[in-house]
């Protein structure tokens, strides 16, 4: 009897393990650009790490990136691509990082186009900056502790997205911009945007990948392997290329092995900043 | 045909009016439909493209919704793209099967169901799968309309046919007008015509200053045209009257040599019926000539038998008498001696009984006087019949006498008896009338031919009435027979000459004329008196002294019908 139990328990784990890798494994992916964009660039990378790993990825995310940070902070995403989970409250949720783009980092920056009269960040007091959200780690709050830093009160105008705010900037609805200064200079090559920078912070690694702490070791590592390795795969490549075709991106392609110490300085930036935290 | 009689019936101006409308209507509606089907066409690739781009458009533009699943904006998208005339119905599937759509409500059609048959824009429903970066976010459908374009090509039609139609109403409009204008000098120009149709050379037409100048020409012309149909006219009236006096002068030669000719016509005719009527007396006195003479021939014929038989007859007769006297006194004789036969030995008287009882002598005793007898009466008879051809030829009378006509008509009655005797019986009705003036063989021959044609008129055994009377001076003898009678038609006519009834052969025709001669010679009448199946009554009227007249006049002119 005890061991027909045995058998019927292994048939069910096993029925499970089958339909837990039928199911795909939802990734998020922080709402820097529009979704469809966004989606133009992940799916290709996703099915890759996908059929690569054996882990089936779906891609998901909000219609925000307050939205798509609340949905990571509900822990809705197995694994996820932001940098909204450095702060002490969400440090805690457990997302360990597992790789990172292959660049040179991020870096805030507050912009105007060139034909502007603000000259300086000092120019800015009383106007009003374009911000993607007050969620946007480079975008907000390395801009806005810049500018209380320097004792600077602005109208902040939040445009859903990077892109969505440097669109304001280009249509003369904001003074200025505060945005990702690699996204930007992407933006500007792309749309023939000629800008001006007059701040920008020091340099932090790209978005990470960060993996669910619900998610097996195996799992998580098999999708590790796989976006690292993308960049030494001749067919990676050619989805990372066309990738960074898409949205006119520098560099060379390819996301590399990272972990949690490499984001400490946005862990030092969180226990420093002037802004105030509003963690769920 | 109908064709050829409308042009025949129709005058210029609507012929030319209708000539244009047909050509413009055709023009405009080849127009129309072509341009009709053109739109159609433009309208149906237009559609087709529509239909790509729309789909494209809406693939990308719900898209990003479809990555992050957020439904109320693809229902927006939806919604605001369903939002156009041409489409009804807007969705988006997802890979689950989900659908979100908006649909539109449908345009009401303006045009005909005939039309949207022609124009055949019905567009197929329509999908296309939505993927990003390679992955499926389901398909995105649509269903389209083309009523409205349909409607959009009927109004065009239908404004185009009015445009047409109006188009039509101005140039019939001022084409009439135009018309109207340039064929009032033709108007003129047909009256006048009329006019000098009837007789009114003198007509002519003035040209007026709005006239259109090819038609002051031909004004123009026509008025030279009616000087020389005038002149020419007067021409001919005085040609006409020439040819009429040289007319009437020929009419009255002919009416005088026709009134000539007409009398020496007449006077021909006259000749003529004058010689037939002489050539007809000339037969007819011919024919009585040949009877008379064949009458003669007969009756000296007949005296010279009864001439040459009377004397044989004569002592015939006289020697019978003897002989019945030499007869009765044989018999006496015999008697007498039959008185002394018983004084005969017995052997003589026994040869006598042989003798007499051979010669059967008591039958000769009694059969002999009645030989004798009958041989008289025979004697008797011939006697008489040679009396009676001696009395119906009189050859030796044939002078006027005067003779008594019931005897006359008795000896006839003999004479003709053979022919009267099976068929009728003769009642004589006579009144004892005198003597008469007369040729009396001739009124013989003319009792035997009434007789003789009253029994051949009887099919059937009937009665002869044979009746005579007188009055002071006229004696009369009718013969009535109850035969066939004489037809109505026929009555006038039996006494002509050569007419008869009779089958061929049978009869001359000559008869009842010849009768009709005698009777006239007599200065007498014959009248006749017939009823169809009842008989005929023949009346002879003769004076009782004889006024000697010349020949017979005319026959045919004293018969009566009954």
């Amino acid at each position: 009897m005890r061991l027909l139990r045995r058998i019927g328990i292994c048939l069910l784990a096993l029925a499970a393990s089958v339909g837990a890798a039928e199911e795909p494994l939802d990734f998020g992916v922080l709402n820097q650009r529009s979704p469809l964009l966004t989606a133009q660039y992940w799916n290709p990378i996703l099915a890759y790490v996908s059929a690569k790993s054996g882990v089936p990825l779906r891609l998901k995310m909000g219609r925000t990136a307050p939205e798509t940070t609340a949905m990571t902070v509900r822990g809705e995403f197995a694994f996820v691509y932001t940098n909204h989970l450095f702060t002490p409250k969400r440090s805690r949720l457990g997302y360990r990082v597992i790789a990172r783009p292959n660049n040179g980092g991020i870096q805030g920056a507050l912009v105007v186009l060139e034909g502007s009269d603000i000259q300086s960040i000092a120019d800015l007091a009383g106007k009003e900056v374009g911000f993607p959200s007050p969620e946007a780690f480079v975008g907000y709050w390395l801009t806005m502790d810049a500018l209380q830093k320097a004792k600077l009160d602005v109208k902040p105008v939040f445009g859903s997205n990077q892109e969505g705010t440097m669109a304001q900037l280009r249509a003369g609805r904001v003074a200025a911009a505060s945005v990702n200064a690699q996204i930007m200079e992407n933006y500007a090559r792309r749309e023939n945007v000629r800008y001006r920078t007059l701040w920008r912070s020091e340099v932090y690694q790209d978005l990470p990948v960060m993996a669910n702490p619900r998610i097996p070791r195996h799992t998580v590592d098999a999708v590790a392997g796989a976006l690292v390795g993308m960049a030494g795969d001749e067919e990676g490549r050619k989805i990372l290329r066309a990738g960074y075709e898409l949205l006119k991106l520098d560099g060379t392609p390819g996301f590399a092995a990272a972990n949690d110490q490499d984001y400490e300085n946005y862990r030092q930036f969180y226990r420093n900043t002037l802004l105030p935290l509003s963690e769920e | 045909m109908i064709l050829q009689g409308l042009r025949a019936r129709l005058p210029l101006r609507f012929q030319l009016l209708l000539a244009i409308a047909a050509v413009l209507a055709a023009l405009g509606s080849a127009a129309i439909v072509a341009a009709s089907a053109k739109a159609a066409r433009e309208y149906r690739d237009a559609l087709t493209v529509d239909i790509g781009v729309t789909l494209d458009a809406l693939a990308t533009e719900i898209a990003g919704a479809a990555v992050i699943a957020d439904y109320a904006t693809i229902e927006q998208i939806l919604k605001a793209r369903a939002n156009r005339d041409h489409i009804d119905e807007l969705a988006w599937r997802d890979t689950r099967g989900n659908v979100l759509r908006a649909n539109k409500v449908n345009t009401t059609a303006a045009r005909p169901d005939w039309f949207a048959e022609q124009v055949a824009l019905t567009p197929r429903p329509a999908s296309q799968p939505l993927q990003v970066g390679g992955v499926p976010y389901g398909t995105v459908e649509a269903r389209f309309n083309a009523t409205p374009m349909e409607n959009r090509l009927w109004e065009n039609l239908v404004f185009g046919t009015a445009i047409l139609g109006g188009m039509l109403a101005a140039v019939f409009v001022v084409v009439a007008l135009l018309l109207h204008r340039g064929l009032a000098p033709i108007n003129r120009l047909t009256a006048a015509a009329t006019s000098i149709g009837a007789g009114e050379f003198g007509v002519r037409v003035a040209p007026a200053a709005s006239d259109p100048p090819e038609l002051r020409t031909a004004l123009a012309a026509f008025n030279r045209m009616a000087e020389g149909v005038q002149t020419l006219m007067r021409e001919l009236a005085q040609a006409e009257e020439a040819l009429r006096r040289s007319h009437d002068a020929l009419e009255d030669k002919v009416r005088a040599r026709t009134l000539d000719l007409s009398a020496a016509n007449a006077a021909l005719t006259e000749e003529k019926a004058r010689q037939q009527m002489l050539i007809k007396k000339l037969e007819n006195a011919h024919n009585q000539l040949l009877q008379s003479e064949k009458m003669a021939s007969i009756g000296q014929l007949a005296a010279g038998v009864a001439h040459e038989i009377n004397n044989p007859v004569s002592f015939v007769s006289s020697n019978l008498g003897t002989l019945a006297d030499y007869a009765q006194a044989l018999l006496d004789l015999l008697g007498a001696y039959e008185g002394y036969e018983t004084l005969l030995p017995d052997e003589a008287r026994q040869a006598l009984a042989l003798h007499k009882a051979a010669a059967e002598l008591p039958y000769l005793r009694d059969d002999l006087p009645q030989l004798l007898s009958q041989s008289a009466d025979g004697l008797q008879r011939v006697k008489r019949i040679v009396e009676d051809l001696k009395d119906f030829s009189r050859v030796d009378e044939a002078e006027w006498q005067w003779a008594n006509l019931e005897q006359g008509l008795e000896s006839t009655l003999r004479v003709v008896w053979n022919e009267l005797k099976y068929k009728a019986e003769v009642v004589r009705e006579y009144a004892g009338i005198p003597e008469i003036e007369c040729l009396a063989s001739q009124l013989n021959q003319v009792f035997a031919n009434l007789l003789v044609n009253a029994a051949q008129a009887m099919e059937r055994p009937g009665t002869i009435t044979l009746r005579s009377g007188c009055s002071e001076d006229c004696v009369w003898i009718e013969i009535a027979d109850t035969g066939v009678g004489i037809r109505p038609e026929h009555l006038p006519r039996i006494f002509e000459p050569f007419f008869t009834t009779k089958p061929v052969g049978k009869g001359t025709g000559l008869g009842l004329s010849l009768s009709y001669g005698i009777v006239k010679k007599h200065a007498g009448s014959i009248d006749v008196t017939s009823a169809p199946a009842r008989g005929t009554t023949f009346r002879i009227t003769l004076p009782i002294r004889a006024h000697r007249s010349g020949p017979a006049e005319a026959p045919g002119q004293a018969a009566q019908a009954a």
